[in-house]
């Protein structure tokens, strides 16, 4: 607490500090998130839980300064504070509060450093912005589903939140990124990150993969923070032509989400996880066609040659023993793509789909690691899988009242899923806004989809946020 | 229809105006007007701060804005906007190439997004504009006009759209003043014939212009109306070319 209040102060001060350097222009949000689930899962794949429990309950503060040092030199800064309401017993204490009468231990909160960056214009050169420090770096042409940004980890905790704000967002990275403009809409951009890409996973998510997968323990093998080629690079080159927008793209660094490498049956089911490094080599493209909105994006990725290994028990002449198979984990090279389309109606109605190949958590794998590791289509960090997304959306002409129908189709060689995620937004006032969604899983087995297995996880939230 | 639309800037010598045009066809009033809106007689380009001001029955809402505009006689315009406010929509931007290519930039992802022309004819933002009202070309690119009346101060001319035309309004009555040459009125009628919208639209003088300063949107059926005013106009900066880019509108401030 003393920190935070430390860092909240300092902010403060450095406010006041810097009027000589231009006017800070200092922003905001405060939102208050809940969600409830609609069913009882005691035994759930997903984090047991009973109706209503909430399933996410969270009061969320952002705070963002941001200002011009010079005419080519800005920054900007975001501070994410949440606070949990109602997480007053933690362990087996009483609320009891911190040194000096500080609520802390009984009135749960953190604060996360989301955005830091300076902005350098015409750097060294015309037409070369730099822009240095934790950012948001925008990849790709999808809506969303963007298989060639791997710069920019999916933001995995808030996956399950299912809070429309983050839903399938992405988190920012400290990062250096060049920027040329070649004019008439051209670019070359070069991102170098500091840090490998990991995306975050819920609370628990551990003990509930280890669960599902049958093990007792799991491991993850780290291999970063070695050195500077264990960093991940991007360059990106993109061009409008007429009225499409073109782009190639190139990334080397560690995927941000994880693979089965290793598994043990004795003396205890364990598995080990690994971030293989990738290259991808990507295309993306958006346009327009008689009014209809298109995008498609495909990425090449060449993984390293990772081994896997699986110890499977064995016995020989009533001898207990293992034996060790070792394969080659992922193929050489597979293909991941999305295609989307959007149309505007009219009278407020649009509407959005997308078909994607590969889902942000999925690889190409070998025979032999399918065989030893049991990794299929339908399981989290499994086998590639096509994904059919769409979304309705009425907006009523004011924009006070926002609708939305998405709709999720995971297909899988064993079976289908499909999930409903309805929405609605209500703009109260200006910059205040109510809005009240689900999750609901219509159909799809656990066994043979990945999203299945929420069939028993629907859930429905309310949210209000203002911005200042 | 585009030029009122647009908030636009366009001016015009003052000395051209009166008498220049006694008699005259309706084509000719419609190009002497377009010379002044978006022609030869228009500023090169504009920058200014917008004023939207959106009423819906009780219900008042205010968006801030800033624009920069640069003309191109014969095609459409370049244009981009900047939201100051309110803080939910501060910094969003708007790139207008032209009618097919149009971006918008969600500043809380960093993302500048291609709008799909299809939706040009939605509200732009709430208001009683559309994203099309918004845009910029000549409007006798897609309409041919027609002579209603005449008086002392003012033509009244009526624009049919052209056969095959991409365009909303099936119909405009436009009253275009003689003493500017600017337009004043605009009736809009959907493809049905019915009056969809009504544009009251008031120049101003800004250097050796004339520029629309305060446009008037009333939609009819809704009885709701929106305000676009423009203060602060700057004409004839030489803009450079990259104001109308991907990285100015991803440019803070500005």
């Amino acid at each position: 607490m003393k920190r935070i209040t430390c860092i909240l102060l300092g902010l403060l001060l450095i406010a006041s500090a810097l009027p000589a350097a231009g006017k800070i222009d200092f922003s905001g949000r405060v939102k208050l998130f809940a969600s409830a689930f609609l069913a009882d899962n005691p035994e759930g794949q997903f984090f047991g839980h009973g109706a209503p429990d909430f399933a996410t309950k969270r009061l969320e503060l952002r705070l963002k300064f941001a200002g011009d040092l010079s005419d080519r030199i800005s920054y900007q800064v975001r501070f994410d504070a949440f606070a949990y309401p109602g997480d007053l017993l933690g362990g087996n204490n009483f609320p009891e509060a911190g040194v000096l009468g500080s609520p802390l231990s009984s009135e749960y909160f953190e604060l996360n450093l989301y955005e830091a960056s300076v902005k350098v214009a015409d750097f060294i050169l015309p037409h070369l912005d730099l822009t240095f420090g934790k950012q948001r770096i925008h990849w790709g042409t999808a809506d969303k589903m963007n298989v060639v940004d791997n710069l920019n980890p999916v933001d995995f905790a808030n996956f399950f939140t299912f809070d429309p704000d983050y839903f399938a967002e992405r988190r920012p990275q400290t990062a250096l990124n060049l920027e040329y403009y070649l004019g008439d809409n051209g670019k070359v951009q070069l991102v170098w990150l500091l840090q490998n890409p990991l995306s975050p996973f819920p609370f628990g998510y551990g003990t509930m993969l280890a669960k599902l997968s049958g093990l007792e323990s799991i491991r993850v093998q780290k291999y970063w923070d070695r050195g500077l080629d264990q960093t991940a690079i991007g360059l990106r080159v993109s061009r409008t032509i007429g009225n499409i927008d073109f782009a190639f793209s190139y990334y080397n660094g560690n995927s941000s989400l994880p693979v089965l490498k290793d598994l043990s049956v004795f003396p205890a089911a364990a598995g080990t996880f690994y971030y293989p490094r990738l290259q991808v080599a990507g295309f993306d493209c958006a346009g327009e066609f008689l009014g209809v909105g298109f995008w498609g994006e495909a990425a090449l990725v060449l993984p390293e040659n990772v081994t896997g290994s699986a110890r499977l028990p064995l016995v020989i002449a009533g001898q207990a023993g293992e034996v060790e198979n070792s394969f080659r984990l992922l193929e050489k090279n597979y293909w991941k793509y999305v295609l989307g389309m959007d149309y505007n109606f009219g009278g407020g109605f649009y509407a959005n789909i997308q078909f994607l190949h590969g889902f942000f958590d999925e690889f190409a794998f070998c025979a032999e690691a399918k065989k030893y590791l049991g990794l299929k289509q339908g399981s989290f960090f499994g086998e590639l899988s096509n994904y059919l997304f769409s979304r309705l959306e009425f907006k009523s002409r004011n924009e006070k009242l926002k609708l939305k129908a998405s709709g999720l189709l995971e297909m899988t060689a064993a079976g289908t899923a499909l999930a409903l995620l309805p929405e609605a937004e209500l703009r109260v006032a200006d910059a205040l806004v109510i809005q009240a969604g689900g999750f609901w899983l219509v159909s799809g087995s656990a066994a043979k989809t990945k999203f299945g297995m929420f069939k028993k996880d629907s859930l429905v939230f309310l949210g209000m946020k203002v911005d200042f | 229809m585009r030029n009122f639309k647009k908030i636009i800037w366009l001016a015009v010598p003052i000395l051209l105006l009166a008498g220049a045009l006694p008699a005259a066809d309706a084509a000719a009033v419609l190009k002497a007007m377009e010379e002044n809106t978006n022609g030869a007689n228009a500023p090169r380009d504009m920058e200014a701060d917008m004023v939207m001001t959106i009423r819906d029955g009780n219900s008042v809402r205010v968006r801030e804005i800033r624009a920069w505009t640069r003309t191109i006689p014969g095609k459409d315009d370049l244009r981009v906007l900047k939201f100051l406010s309110p803080a939910d929509v501060r910094d969003i931007g708007f790139l207008v190439l032209d009618d097919d290519s149009m971006y918008i930039y969600l500043p809380e992802f960093h993302r500048t997004r291609r709008i799909a022309s299809s939706s040009r004819k939605d509200p732009f933002m709430g208001s009683d504009f559309s994203y099309e009202d918004m845009g910029t070309s000549a409007m006798s690119r897609y309409y041919d006009p027609k002579m209603l009346k005449e008086s002392g101060t003012e033509w009244q001319l009526e624009l049919l759209r052209k056969a095959g035309a991409d365009k909303p309004y099936a119909r405009i009555v436009l009253t275009v003043s003689k003493a500017s040459t600017m337009p004043v009125r605009m009736e809009l009628f959907d493809a049905a014939g019915n009056l969809a919208k009504v544009a009251e639209e008031i120049s101003q003088p800004v250097g050796k212009y004339q520029v629309l300063a305060r446009i008037t949107m009333t939609h009819v059926k809704k009885k709701t109306s929106t305000v676009l005013e423009m203060k602060n106009i700057k004409a004839d900066q030489g803009l450079k070319d990259e104001v109308f880019s991907e990285r100015f509108l991803k440019k803070r401030g500005s």
